[in-house]
């Protein structure tokens, strides 16, 4: 430190000095730190040098981080860009964290745009038509992905990776072996081949719910299904941005809906015990005991991670899939619900740009594919990348959907989306409270 | 077994019962972990772990995996690294604290005692927020150097460290203390021959805490330490978590490797502790 230091510096850290009690070589912390929001015209590249490193903070580690890793090693080696990663499984909360404390990554992965909202009201995220070809990114992606991460106007974050959820998984084997039809068109000719499988006397679903504190989430996706088959897209939205009220009469007659499937005597394994009791990874199990005990499992594209095996290393063999068909008298065209994780940029310099150009495009991923587990949100992306036929068939149903839709519980705020709603979900399974009870007081507890 | 102990008192047979039980009671847990991290995925997702014996699914699969990560090593050079401070620190201080509270006249000292004793309700989660920005690049930009993690660990360690010390030595004969003082010893004499050795059994019991405490703490390794190079083995087992909790399977056998280091310095200490407290006592 200089003799005679200069007055800012000495006033920024003088609060920090005095309150430890500390003395001698402070560093001069930056001055721009995670202010880069503020921006609202063009960033041309060149503005901004970069630094060379660019730090990533997501949710994901394991499988899933080696993964991801692996796409973008060619990328760093051409451009000489390091990218260092951190895998934080509570990662909602760490975010706020270390953005509230100045303290951000240069690009956040969002398993969920809430917590990317919070932070962009807050001016901390650089919205991507600042940096990025919005109508380029938009005519490449699935169509609706980008409006899950619009708020108020603008678009916040960039997909970088798709969830798949109206996914109905069979045993292959055993399934066809028993003659049930593999493409239903209606949720009413599936209740067909239930009811054939019923009278086979196997349980025609399994299903499971538990996931510690989050437990009821799975049960959120049914009702979001069905909202999207019986009433359509339009209502949908209207439900989840809460322009009509959470106890609509509509939302209520869904309840019912997904309560005849669930609580339907005999039509799912154990009963609405052991859905509570199962984690959602668990529930597949079943289908590959011998002779399986249950049919069909209703879940989205990861869960194929969590099946045996031995089953995973025939995959396209042993497992089938088709996607929840739509709802007779609904909305006719075919609807997908689903997630994705959502890069979000706090600083702007021309490193992170540039690895936000690349995350986004449909060049990304390759590498990921093929390790699998991973779908692009792109429908331009080159299928052949995917590891196995049956995660290309999960991208085409993906990509040739009429309506997509992002989980609507994720977009509805934390406390509803991520407390009541799911809490909901365990009292009504399990009979403690009925539909009009439980959705009137997630309306009553929804905030402001 | 039967008939009398070292000082000549009977056994109780109920105690001969009671505590066999007892102690397989609170091991029940781990030996369910151990056996846990020894099996696949879909076995312990099956079947329980007590039927493991009969129904087989055994593997050494989480513990190769967990191994195999390259990170493990360094992180568990970083836990020591992070730890071995974070403990002798607090412990340091507080005891010089703990001495003044107990054999010091000055004013104010019911005072600051009862501060100290009530910072230590504070929630240690409520003061991350403030902790971060001063730390962080607004503050003094240490945040994701060790340091920046023993202090915390010292911080949040002391309130506790100073009350349960003190509370020792207030017990330890002030005649001890007082017959030094007319020996002429200083304070600092008092403190380093007579007090810190007969606080030994304290100190060490709070060191076996304070390590354990530092060893598996995941917020502040996580919010302070960052992922980078510094993680510790906590840490690093979180990350081997995917999004839905793929790899769950890992933490189990992650958990045994994890527990070495602490199991070395329980009983490493565990010794000094029987010793510390048959020595500190007052002789003619």
């Amino acid at each position: 430190m200089e003799r005679r230091p200069r007055r800012r510096a000495v006033l920024s850290t003088a609060a920090a000095t005095a309150a430890l009690g500390m003395t001698g070589c402070l560093q001069n912390p930056d001055p721009d730190g995670g202010t880069g929001g503020a921006a609202t015209e063009r960033y041309t590249p060149g503005d901004t040098p970069g630094t060379g490193t660019v730090t990533i903070l997501g949710q994901f580690g394991g499988q899933e981080q080696e993964g991801f890793e692996a796409s973008l090693a060619a990328f760093e080696e051409d451009t000489g860009i390091t990218i260092q990663y951190t895998a934080d499984t509570d990662f909602p909360n760490t975010i706020q964290q270390r953005a509230g404390a100045g303290d951000a990554p240069d690009i956040a992965l969002f398993p969920q745009p809430g917590g990317m909202f919070d932070l962009a009201a807050k001016g901390m995220v650089v919205p991507i038509d600042v940096y990025l070809d919005y109508d380029q990114l938009a005519s490449t992606l699935i169509p609706g992905f980008l409006d899950s991460a619009r708020y108020q106007g603008r678009v916040y974050g960039a997909p970088m990776r798709m969830a798949c959820k109206s996914l109905i998984w069979y045993p292959r084997r055993a399934y066809e072996e028993a003659g049930y039809a593999t493409d239903p068109a209606t949720m009413q000719e599936l209740y067909e081949i239930t009811d054939r499988i019923r009278a086979d006397g196997i349980a025609p679903w399994s299903d499971g719910w538990a996931a510690d504190q989050a437990t009821g989430w799975v049960g959120t996706d049914w009702i979001e299904e069905f909202m999207l088959r019986v009433h359509g897209p339009v209502v949908y939205d209207d439900w989840v941005k809460h322009r009509i009220p959470f106890n609509a009469p509509e939302v209520i007659e869904v309840f019912d809906l997904v309560g005849d499937l669930l609580k339907g005597e005999g039509n799912v394994l154990g009963g609405t015990t052991s859905i509570i009791n199962t984690p959602f990874s668990e529930a597949p199990l079943a289908q590959f005991t011998d002779p399986p005990q249950a049919m069909l499992v209703r879940q989205g594209n990861f869960v194929t991670g969590f099946y045996p095996e031995d089953i995973q290393a025939n995959m396209d063999e042993e497992i089938g899939v088709y996607a929840m068909p739509t709802w007779e008298g609904g909305f006719d065209g075919q609807p997908i619900l689903g997630g994705g994780d959502l890069a979000a940029l706090f600083r702007l310099n021309d490193d992170t740009v540039a690895v936000m150009d690349f995350l986004s495009s449909d060049a990304f991923g390759g590498e990921w594919a093929g390790a699998g587990g991973w779908l692009s949100p792109h429908r331009t992306f080159d299928l052949t990348r995917y590891s196995d036929e049956i995660t290309r068939q999960v991208a085409e149903i993906a990509s040739g959907a009429q309506v997509f839709r992002y989980d609507g519980s994720d977009l509805m705020p934390t406390s509803v989306g991520g407390g009541s709603f799911w809490t909901g979900m365990v009292q009504w399974l399990q009979d403690e409270k009925t539909a009009q009870q439980v959705c009137d007081e997630i309306e009553a507890g929804w905030p402001e | 077994m039967t008939g009398r102990m070292q000082d000549g008192r009977k056994r109780s047979p109920a105690a001969m019962i009671a505590m066999p039980l007892l102690a397989v009671l609170w091991t029940i847990p781990t030996l369910g972990l151990l056996v846990t991290s020894l099996r696949t995925r879909e076995a312990a997702a099956t079947t329980g772990w007590w039927t493991a014996l009969w129904e087989g699914g055994w593997t050494l699969g989480n513990y190769a995996t967990v191994l195999g990560d390259p990170s493990i090593g360094g992180s568990l050079v970083n836990s020591i690294v992070v730890a071995v401070p974070a403990t002798v620190l607090p412990i340091m201080f507080a005891a010089f604290a703990a001495y003044a509270f107990t054999f010091l006249r000055f004013r104010g000292k019911d005072v600051l005692f009862i501060m100290i004793v009530a910072v230590m309700v504070v929630p240690i989660q409520v003061a991350f927020q403030p902790m971060l920005d001063l730390l962080g690049p607004r503050g003094l930009g240490i945040n994701g150097q060790f340091v920046a993690v023993w202090m915390l660990h010292t911080g949040f360690g002391m309130p506790l460290a100073i009350y349960t010390l003190r509370n020792y030595m207030s017990t330890l004969p002030s005649s001890v203390v007082e017959s030094a003082k007319i020996d002429g010893a200083s304070h600092f004499q008092t403190f380093w021959r007579l007090v810190a050795p007969m606080s030994s059994p304290a100190i060490a019991a709070f060191a076996t805490l304070q390590f354990l405490w530092v060893w598996n703490d995941l917020l502040i390794a996580k919010l302070f330490l960052g992922g980078g190079e510094n993680t510790t083995i906590i840490v690093s087992l979180q990350q081997m978590l995917g999004t839905q909790g793929q790899g769950a399977e890992l933490l189990t056998a992650g958990a045994f490797i994890s527990m070495v280091v602490p199991m070395l310095v329980f009983f490493g200490l565990q010794r000094f502790l029987v010793r510390g407290m048959t020595a500190g006592s007052v002789k003619g």
